[in-house]
């Protein structure tokens, strides 16, 4: 009982984290603060215009994202789509893996990552005048991963080719991955699926659904949406969870 | 209501009007190139055996090479996207629910331009038998970039917005690429390799012709229509 | 939101030099001339360790950034500074970022004013305590080791640009070049770069004001001589290419340096400039030569024949080079240096008896040089 009550301020912490995680309410965006804030932490890498053509962008391999096109690769909205603001919060908040020069802004206040939020935006305001119509998709809940689940996910990873760019083995060394480009004529290169620690979008296998469910825009990793059921994604998650990313674990049957 | 009923209300409405537009004045003509014919690049398909395999077995298109011209007899060019660029009046225009159709046949795009109207269906297949990716990188619209594996044999698609032709690429395959233009009026045509265009069903007006080639960039013309005649308007694209 | 940094640095330190001499491909050849020149072997350098303490930070204020540093240090690798007064460095440098083709300009100046007591390569003060006892039992002549400290200072402005060459491809081959174009103009001033005092010994041939094989102090004689100031002034012009990020990188660089006046050897001059005219030696001085070979810091004695007002004064070095990493573990570093003269510290004479009480002052050699630089690196 003693252990409990200790740890209850513990957890009453954890929660309130998790709720700091989560983007308040829409409210007026401050779009002075969010200048403010993009000029001292962003300006650097994505440019004074939002271009991504910041002073340092000329040594980066992976080029900083352009603003001026809307287009996001890690969202919650299909293919294509603009992303939503907690998307972009989300990005900002924990980064996009460790494979490029875009850093986690966790240090930054809530009310200064949804001021720089609203400012990113005004760089295309076409295009994220339609995100009104940009729907989130849902993610139903996991299909269990059982040996028959995973089995079925590799064969969607076979069946699909996944390997033609990842690899057979997924290390990211498949015939076509040393042409790929992306949509702004950059280099891209298909990560190692062992190394989770490289994925823009994270790694947990609901930021895996998401990835796949709705592609990365603007790289080449395309989308399974319209390939796969949302049943048959989640046997494909299962698949690379197990196998790649964390692998060597017990599969429930 | 969205904007596709809302459309094919339209389209309804302007049903009428539209037979008896068809039956209005035209413009048609030839495209030819003058100029020093480069050598095209040819492709490496090593990494994709069974579109080496397909162009083996068709010695005319073998090794395959860049479409990024092509010239019939007398270089009348082909892949031109002509389109009437200015004049038309303000309207929303019918659209065919007949999808135009955008084979990925030999890894490579059949055909190498295509035009359809917005919210026109357009129907992708896959005859490889391999894994392609559909990746389209407009300005206007929304960016796709989909798998199409061997057992997805079609996929149907559309465009919410009006623009130039853009690429359509796939990464599996780097020496793919094609161009898609969304028109918001039926009046366009993309040239064959005779370099032939026609296009009719315009009203009596001045219209700005304009003829695009994916190297070379724009050419305009214009064309005054009145009455059922059909005007020839011939264009050189030279370099 | 974080608007800025400040450290304290407290111990063993580089300055915050304008151009850190990390910027470069590799420590093999070519340093920043204006900061790695020292007039006294041994002695002060700018790009060299300091011991002491110093504040430096960055701040920005949206597109515009300031960048500074004081410190107070004492001497170059804590060994050659005797004194206990402080040397004094401080920098500050106004940084805009721009939007297009321009990305950014900095425009900055130092400044460095120190104290320095002369120390010979064994690090002793100099004269040594030997050579005092040495002139003092045996000739008593009283020999001091210079008492005062030498003031020197630096100062320099400098300017770096970067630009943003649109992308474009050379053939299949994506290139867009960031290219930093950077500047430095430095000066340089020693009060006293002979470091000897006053009270040397002065050997006057017969005919010499002081002459009559009788050895005074020089400070009747020839103070000027003594007590020259040494001024130099100089910097650095370059480029840094970014030709393909991580890939390959292409530099190049102009250093000049001009220095006023410089340690010469003398002699053979007029009669009477210097401290001791050519073939007049003191009976005294024969002595001393015959047994102990030249105790006198090179170039009062008359070894060699040059006339310091024919010095050549100037040196000029251009570099280029290329780091390319071409596969995962092989990088490629390639540089090349042409040099007109150099900056060197002529060996002691011959004679001298014991070369460690050459302070090995610096000069301009009128001798032109290549190198070249290839350097494989394996990474594993
Ligand atoms: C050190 C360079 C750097 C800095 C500083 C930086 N970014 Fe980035 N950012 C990047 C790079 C590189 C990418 C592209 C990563 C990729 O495509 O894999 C990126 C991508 C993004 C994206 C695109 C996410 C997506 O889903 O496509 C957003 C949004 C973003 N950054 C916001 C910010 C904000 C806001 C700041 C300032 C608080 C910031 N970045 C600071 C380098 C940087
Ligand atoms: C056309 C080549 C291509 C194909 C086919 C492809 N990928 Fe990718 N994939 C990529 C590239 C490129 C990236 C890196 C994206 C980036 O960093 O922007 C990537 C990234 C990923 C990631 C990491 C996501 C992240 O957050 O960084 C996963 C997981 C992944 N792919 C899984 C798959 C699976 C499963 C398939 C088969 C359904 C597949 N990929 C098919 C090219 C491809």
């Amino acid at each position: 009982m003693k252990t409990v009550i200790r740890l209850l301020p513990v957890l009453g912490l954890a929660l309130s984290t998790a709720v700091a995680q989560d983007p308040p309410a829409a409210q007026e965006p401050d779009l002075v603060l969010g200048k403010k804030v993009y000029l001292q932490s962003c300006v650097v890498c994505h440019g004074i215009s939002g271009k991504g053509d910041g002073i340092v962008a000329g040594n980066l391999l992976v080029k900083p994202r352009n603003f001026t096109d809307g287009r996001f690769k890690v969202r919650m909205t299909p293919n294509g789509k603009v992303p939503l603001d907690s998307d972009l919060y989300r990005t900002i908040n924990r980064g996009m893996g460790h494979d490029n020069a875009m850093p986690a802004w966790a240090n930054l206040k809530v009310d200064e990552k949804n001021a720089v939020v609203a400012y990113i935006k005004t760089f295309a305001p076409k295009k994220f005048a339609r995100q009104d119509r940009a729907k989130e998709i849902v993610i139903p809940p996991r299909t269990a991963a059982t040996v028959e689940s995973i089995a079925e996910g590799e064969k969607w990873f076979t069946a699909i080719q996944c390997g033609k760019c990842h690899g057979e083995t997924g290390r990211g060394d498949g015939v076509s991955a040393p042409t790929l480009v992306d949509s702004w004529g950059y280099k891209i290169v298909p990560p190692d699926l062992s190394k989770p620690w490289l994925f823009i979008g994270g790694s947990e296998p609901v930021d895996l659904y998401r990835t796949l469910r709705t592609g990365l825009t603007g790289s080449a990793m395309p989308t399974v949406d319209g390939t796969l059921t949302e049943d048959q994604t989640w046997d494909l998650v299962n698949f690379l969870d197990y196998n790649f990313i964390r692998p060597g674990r017990s599969v429930p049957r | 209501m969205d904007k596709r009923s809302k459309l094919r209300l339209a389209g309804v409405g302007y049903f009428c009007l539209l037979t008896l537009l068809q039956a209005g004045g035209g413009v048609k003509g030839t495209v030819t190139y003058s100029g020093k014919v480069p050598r095209l690049k040819s492709f490496n398909m090593a990494i994709e055996a069974v579109c080496v395999a397909k162009h083996e077995n068709d010695p005319e298109n073998y090794p395959a090479r860049s479409e990024a011209l092509v010239l019939g007899a007398g270089n009348t060019m082909g892949n031109i996207y002509v389109r009437i660029a200015s004049g038309l009046p303000e309207r929303e225009w019918e659209v065919p629910s007949e999808p135009v159709v955008l084979n990925q046949d030999g890894c490579q795009y059949k055909p190498h331009v295509i035009a359809l109207q917005v919210e026109q269906p357009i129907k992708f297949l896959n005859s490889d038998g391999v894994l392609h990716n559909l990746h389209t990188i407009p300005e206007e619209n929304d960016e796709t970039n989909v798998t199409m594996p061997p057992f997805l044999k079609e996929t149907v698609r559309s465009f919410e917005y009006a623009e130039g032709p853009f690429p359509i690429k796939c990464d599996v395959h780097p020496w793919m690429g094609g161009f898609i233009a969304v028109s918001e009026h039926p009046f366009f045509d993309i040239t064959g390799k005779d370099g032939k265009f026609e296009i009719s069903g315009l009203e009596d007006g001045n219209y700005q012709l304009e003829f695009w080639h994916e190297k070379l960039g724009t050419r305009t013309a214009d064309v005054t229509i009145s009455g059922d005649e059909t005007q020839t308007v011939d264009i050189t694209f030279s370099r | 939101m974080g608007t800025g940094v400040v450290n304290l640095k407290i111990g063993h330190f580089e300055l915050e030099l304008p151009f850190s001499d990390l910027r470069r491909l590799s420590s093999a050849i070519a340093p920043y001339e204006v900061y790695a020149i020292q007039g006294v072997k041994g002695s002060f350098r700018l790009s060299s360790p300091q011991v002491g303490i110093a504040l430096n930070g960055y701040k920005q204020m949206g597109l515009n950034a300031l960048r500074y540093e004081a410190a107070l240090v004492n001497g170059t690798n804590g060994a050659f500074d005797n004194n206990v007064e402080k040397d004094f460095y401080g920098r500050l440098a106004f940084s805009r970022l721009f939007d297009g083709f321009l990305k950014s300009v900095r425009l900055g100046g130092l400044y460095y004013k120190g104290m320095q007591n002369l120390r010979d390569l064994a690090g002793n003060p100099y004269p040594t305590a030997a050579m005092r006892d040495y002139w003092g039992d045996e000739f008593s002549i009283n020999v001091h080791a210079n008492p005062e400290n030498a003031s020197f200072y630096r100062w320099g402005i400098d300017a770096s640009i970067d630009l943003k060459i649109p992308d474009f491809s050379l053939g299949p081959l994506p290139l867009g070049w960031s290219i930093n174009l950077y500047g430095q103009y430095l000066v340089g001033h020693d009060d006293d770069i002979d470091m000897t005092n006053m009270n040397m010994p002065y050997f006057g041939s017969s005919g010499d004001a002081g002459g009559g094989d009788i050895h005074k102090s020089l400070a009747s004689h020839d103070p000027d001589w003594l007590t020259r100031p040494f001024d130099y002034s100089g910097g650095f012009v370059g480029a840094d290419i970014i030709v393909l990020p991580a890939k390959f990188y292409l530099i190049g660089r102009y250093d000049w340096l001009t220095a006023s006046n410089q340690w010469a050897d003398p002699v053979d001059g007029v009669d009477g400039a210097y401290v001791r005219p050519a073939g007049s030696a003191s009976w005294l001085d024969g002595e001393i030569r015959r047994y102990n070979g030249d105790p006198m810091p090179r170039g009062m004695t008359s070894n060699l024949q040059a006339n310091p007002d024919d010095a050549i004064n100037s040196l000029s070095r251009i570099s280029i080079g290329f780091r390319f990493h071409f596969i995962q573990p092989v990088t490629l570093i390639y540089e090349y240096s042409s040099q007109q003269n150099l900056w060197g510290f002529p060996e002691p004479p011959p004679l001298m008896y014991n070369p460690d009480w050459v302070a090995g002052m610096g000069r301009i050699v009128n001798v032109d040089s290549n190198w070249h630089m290839i350097m494989f690196m394996f990474a594993f």
